[in-house]
């Protein structure tokens, strides 16, 4: 370009550096949607070919493209864990929205990253979300010429942290992009703003904070966020309890101990959250007979409703040498709720584990044949297979 | 989990570790508290998956006003262990084994053997008695034991059986790993008059966090400890909240006084030389949990040091009057004399006659302004006598003072001590 014409800047949209510049619906924002179905592909190597096999949802671009996707319908893939449909109806619903129309391809854009998040394909939600940053700066920049005063949605400001950490393992960077979103809240509360929600707002961020500390294995800083809170709301023991289970999982017991002590001074004996807190504290002291009868009484006859009591009843029967009984009532469990029990990752991988130490070559594969079948007929997308322990 | 089968056998055996069971992280759905749309699908789904989310219930209708309860970092449910691990000292080992009739017959007696095999030593760990396994029928045990060596360990197996052709065979496995050691203790001993100072630094060695309960020194005969590091006996600083958290890597320091039960001028002979001689300063008792409050528990061998012995002629004990120290700062004033009292013992097996002189020369800026020379006569074997000795400082800070020789005018023993005391001369 000649010099004369450097340093102007044109206005019009047909303008050949506008198509260099990208918009909140810009089709080059998008990394190729990852489609296949792990679990599907698991089901159909480990089953003889003779059997029937569940049939999954296998959603395809065509079936989305050219149309916008209501609000509803996506909400609908979320609650059905669909999130290939979800990700490509987001997707098409972004090409078919104006660029004018900021918020609404914000809130578009929120339910993409989450379904490449469900899906584990957070390498791609990571590269997408730094692209739309770069769409962001740019469009507030070609508007009025200042700094960008878009404000994305709290859901995807928290995934654009979270996916640091889920994508590269960079948890401090997480914790970096976490913490200033409390300081905004915090900005806000002192403001007066919003105020009712910016301390759930705030709350909420303490509690990711605490997770990334430990997964960062900074058990000191976990608790130190935890305490915070405890500070701020000393009589909820529903707190109470999560404090005391960190400090079980890290393996501070006396402090368990402490915070369980305070929870019965505030719950009537029998109910379920102390009965489910004191079954917990014996399996940390060993104690797996009475742990197990605890577990057992929160469960009570509707497993179905207490998925975690029960399974963790389970749990308790291997360490107390009766593995072919875990299997047995995890397989009850499932059965009685199988969306909620039968595709969940953590009573599958239980599951597999007692079939490993159980069973042995063909016996082992078609036990496990069977309960893919069993999880691939309820679970939706993105479940995580690894569940199944295949080496 | 570790699996060996071989196709000749109707038998499998299977093991598997049973460390703690962990809770399983939450996977939580980043949602809103306002009226964002998306908030209530992702509440519904959270619903659906109660593993995965942090929702904690009780049945007490509590206000969620300002606690949302999708947040928690970790869930409610068991998840059992996903790998071996790593073993350590102190930890207890315990597996749960399978012997699993994979046959479309009855095995008969079917005898299950455990030992652990260590560097130094085998341990029987289990010796049931023969049972009867029909086709598909699992056979269940645990083992346990404590690991109490470093290094290489194999868990070995024999199961002894009958075949269903009457035939007497005998399946054998292995299983082998490591034990590591997860603190690294290092002591330095200090002296302070007939006291030890004994530092104790406690190193982090695993790749976890260790949350340090208890770390108690039992001392050996004829000492007696103090532990230093609690601040007015509250242990709960050093053990409670996040103060017991060892992170990886992590280095923590403490400190024990030991002192001998009796005072020097008070004990026998015997007494003393059994203090000044004892090399075994006692045992330090670790106890830390792991992950979901896996125990494990350390006692060092017996911690050494190097005996400053004894001397045939002890002073043992040595105190500025009192008439003449200043009690706020214990110091006395320049240019004005003070006199120092000793208590010369003969810790020696035999009478001495001791003359005491003392050296004028060698601490200059306080000088002695008394008699130099002090016949003590004859002292018997565990006697005692006092000498009073006056000095005249010349020079303000801290001091040293008082060189002095001992000579035993019978054996020619001579015993030279470099100083007597240090003072703080204002």
């Amino acid at each position: 370009m000649s010099s004369l014409l450097s340093g102007i800047r044109s206005l019009s949209p047909q303008s050949p550096i506008d198509t260099l510049r990208p918009t909140l619906n810009d089709v080059r924002l998008f990394v190729p949607t990852p489609l296949t179905d792990a679990l599907d592909d698991l089901v159909h190597a480990h089953t003889p070919s003779d059997r029937p096999t569940p049939r999954r949802d296998a959603p395809t671009p065509d079936t989305f493209a050219g149309h916008t996707h209501s609000y509803d319908i996506l909400n609908q893939y979320i609650v059905g864990s669909q999130w290939r449909a979800l990700a490509l109806a987001s997707e098409a619903s972004i090409l078919e929205t104006p660029a004018t129309e900021e918020r609404t391809l914000l809130k578009l854009w929120t339910y993409r990253v989450l379904a490449l998040c469900s899906l584990g394909h957070y390498a791609n939600a990571a590269r997408e979300i730094r692209r739309l940053e770069v769409a962001t700066t740019s469009a507030q920049v070609y508007k009025n010429g200042r700094s960008p005063t878009i404000v994305w949605p709290f859901e995807l400001r928290v995934l654009r942290a979270q996916v640091a950490g889920l994508a590269i393992d960079d948890w401090p960077l997480c914790a970096d992009r976490l913490s200033s979103l409390l300081r905004a809240c915090r900005r806000q509360l002192a403001c007066q703003t919003d105020v009712e929600l910016n301390q759930q707002r705030t709350v909420r961020l303490l509690f990711m904070l605490a997770s990334c500390a430990v997964r960062m294995r900074d058990a000191q800083l976990a608790v130190r966020v935890m305490d915070h809170l405890v500070t701020e709301s000393p009589n909820d023991p529903r707190l109470l309890s999560a404090v005391a289970r960190l400090h079980l999982q890290l393996g501070s017991i006396r402090q368990a101990e402490l915070q369980f002590m305070r929870i019965e001074q505030l719950v009537p004996s029998d109910d379920k959250l102390a009965r489910m807190n004191r079954a917990l504290y014996a399996v940390a002291s060993g104690k797996y007979e009475a742990a197990r009868e605890l577990f057992n009484s929160v469960a009570g006859d509707a497993i179905e409703d207490r998925v975690c009591a029960a399974n963790n009843a389970c749990v308790c029967d291997v360490y107390l040498g009766h593995p072919q009984r875990m299997l047995d009532a995890l397989q009850k469990l499932m059965v009685a709720a199988p969306r909620a029990a039968g595709a969940s990752e953590e009573l599958v991988f239980n599951y597999c584990t007692g079939l490993d130490l159980q069973y042995d070559g063909q016996k082992l594969r078609e036990e496990k044949a069977r309960k893919m079948v069993d999880v691939a007929m309820w679970a939706g997308d993105g479940f995580n297979t690894a569940s199944f322990k295949l080496q | 989990m570790a699996s060996l089968m071989r196709e000749s056998h109707p038998l499998t055996l299977k093991v598997m570790r049973l460390s703690r069971p962990t809770l399983a992280d939450t996977r939580t759905l980043p949602m809103d508290s306002s009226t964002a749309v998306l908030a209530q699908a992702l509440r519904e789904a959270e619903q659906n998956r109660p593993t995965a989310s942090g929702q904690i219930f009780s049945d007490l209708q509590l206000s969620d006003a300002q606690l949302p309860l999708d947040a928690f970092p970790l869930s409610e449910a068991l998840v059992l262990p996903r790998t071996f691990g790593t073993m350590f000292l102190g930890e207890t080992f315990s597996a749960q084994m399978c012997i699993c009739n994979e046959s479309a017959f009855v095995v008969r007696d079917v005898a299950v053997n455990v030992v652990m095999q260590t560097a130094t030593q085998q341990v029987p760990l289990l010796d049931n008695s023969a049972v009867q396994l029909a086709a598909g029928q699992p056979l269940n045990v645990q083992v346990a034991h404590e690991i109490k060596e470093l290094g290489t360990h194999v868990l070995g197996c024999t199961i002894t059986y009958l075949s269903a052709q009457g035939e007497h065979r005998t399946l054998q496995r292995s299983f082998r790993f490591q034990a590591a050691n997860p603190l690294v203790v290092k002591t330095k001993v200090n002296h302070l008059a007939r006291d030890v100072l004994l530092e104790v630094q406690v190193h982090n060695a695993t790749h976890a966090t260790l949350v340090l309960e208890r770390l108690r020194f039992e001392p050996s005969s004829p000492f007696a400890a103090e532990d230093l590091n609690a601040p007015h006996g509250d242990t709960a600083l050093l053990w409670g909240g996040s103060a017991g958290f060892m992170q990886p890597g992590d280095a923590r320091q403490y400190l024990y006084r030991l002192r001998a039960p009796i005072a020097s001028e008070e004990a026998s002979v015997e007494q003393e030389r059994a203090v000044q001689y004892a090399t075994a300063l006692g045992k330090l008792d670790i106890l830390w949990r792991g992950a979901f409050g896996s125990v494990g528990r350390l006692q060092t061998s017996q911690l050494l040091r190097k005996s400053p012995g004894m001397f045939l002629i002890e002073v043992d004990k040595a105190e500025i009057d009192k008439a003449e120290i200043d009690e706020t700062d214990s110091s006395v004033t320049l240019e004005t004399p003070f006199c120092v009292r000793a208590r010369v013992r003969n810790v020696s097996e035999n009478t001495m006659t001791v003359l005491a002189t003392v050296d004028a020369n060698k601490h200059p800026l306080v000088m002695p302004c008394g008699p130099t020379r002090h016949d003590l006569g004859d002292l018997a074997v565990g006697e005692a006598r006092e000498i009073c000795l006056e000095f005249l400082p010349l020079a303000a800070g801290v001091q040293r003072f008082g060189a002095m020789v001992f000579v035993d005018s019978v054996s020619g023993y001579t015993r030279e001590l470099g100083h007597l005391l240090e003072v703080f001369v204002a």
